[in-house]
């Protein structure tokens, strides 16, 4: 439906979802619980994942370090930083929080700066490392205090580099 | 399976996004909340063939794909004339989580934005307000999507804000 002397049209539209969504299914906390539960299931399946996604890692910052020029690295950075971004969603869905948030910091990093250069690789190492050493810990649940200080140190290290 | 919540065993599915693994989370989180029908896409091209051959009633995307991502396969499932559906919910699950990421998905058409990680619960809570409250559409000059101002106040007597109206005013 138009409305009349606006540059705008407001529309109604039936709802197609709700049309097809009845009464009767689990009730949103059992729902949320079995859906829960299905993650927990699913964690042995994520700890196999994971190494997977550290052997990429690796491989990807060995790629980075080997780069011959400025572009070849953004080519390698970008790799670098589709595996980073993957671990930063699943490790959090999983509780692994720590590598989540290190992962977070290696992904700011690698999409605001504008250019990857040389030294650069000097802040990617340390977060691939810590990304290494939080999942061959399998560290989740409650973070340690040094375990938080270590990404707290490497988010400032970041704020750093892209603020200079 | 009786209870008070939703039966969401009619509801299709479909989960765009380029990691398989993050698909199985999605589907599995679904599958637990009832959904039995599902239709799956590594990429927004690949999706959006999905979404016109199967005419989803609810889509799941991701962000960051190639060759096409999230916000293009949005902007299709909105505009194309060949869309099936361009009102369809669209929920955008990405780790993206940046303010300035949330505005550009909003105003490119997502219904529902959840940043990764992803919860059962978030996700439970995006699905219910998809089905519970419905968003009207507006249409602009260069706007096609659900309404950007969440929440209407019936009794609001100041003046409009749309731009469109200001520029009305300006005349």
């Amino acid at each position: 439906m138009a409305i009349k002397g606006k540059n705008y049209e407001v529309i109604n539209p039936p709802s197609k979802l709700a049309d097809r969504v009845s009464k009767g299914g689990p009730d949103p906390t059992e729902a949320i619980g079995r859906a829960d539960h299905a993650v927990q299931e699913m964690k042995k399946d994520y700890k196999t994942w994971l190494r997977e996604d550290i052997e990429k890692l690796v491989k990807a910052l060995n790629a980075l370090k080997a780069a011959s020029d400025n572009a070849d690295r953004q080519k390698k950075a970008d790799t670098l930083f589709k595996v980073s971004f993957d671990i930063k969603g699943q490790a959090g869905t999983f509780g692994f929080s720590i590598l989540s948030r290190v992962a977070k910091s290696l992904c700011k990093l690698l999409e605001e700066k504008p250019t990857i250069e040389a030294d650069d690789i000097g802040v990617v190492v340390p977060h691939v490392d810590a990304m290494r050493a939080s999942a061959a810990e399998q560290t989740d649940g409650t973070p340690s205090r040094i375990s938080l200080e270590v990404v707290a140190a490497l988010e400032g290290i970041v704020a750093k580099r892209l603020n200079r | 399976m009786s209870g008070s919540g939703y039966n969401l065993s009619r509801v299709r599915v479909l989960i765009v996004d380029d990691n398989k693994n993050m698909r199985e989370i999605i589907r599995s989180m679904l599958e637990a909340f009832g959904v039995s029908k599902f239709r799956e896409a590594e990429e927004g091209e690949v999706g959006y063939k999905r979404f016109v051959e199967s005419n989803p009633d609810l889509v799941i995307c991701d962000w960051n794909m190639e060759p096409l991502d999230g916000i293009e396969f949005t902007r299709r499932v909105r505009n194309n004339e060949d869309s099936p559906n361009r009102f369809v919910p669209l929920i955008m699950l990405t780790a993206n989580t940046e303010a300035h990421h949330v505005v550009q998905a909003r105003d490119i058409g997502v219904t529902e934005y959840l940043a990764k990680p992803l919860s059962a619960q978030s996700l439970y809570q995006r699905i219910s307000a998809a089905i519970e409250s419905p968003r009207p559409f507006v249409r602009t000059k260069t706007y096609f999507g659900p309404d950007r101002r969440r929440k209407r106040k019936g009794d609001y007597e100041g003046p409009e804000r749309r731009s469109s109206d200001q520029d009305a005013a300006a005349d």
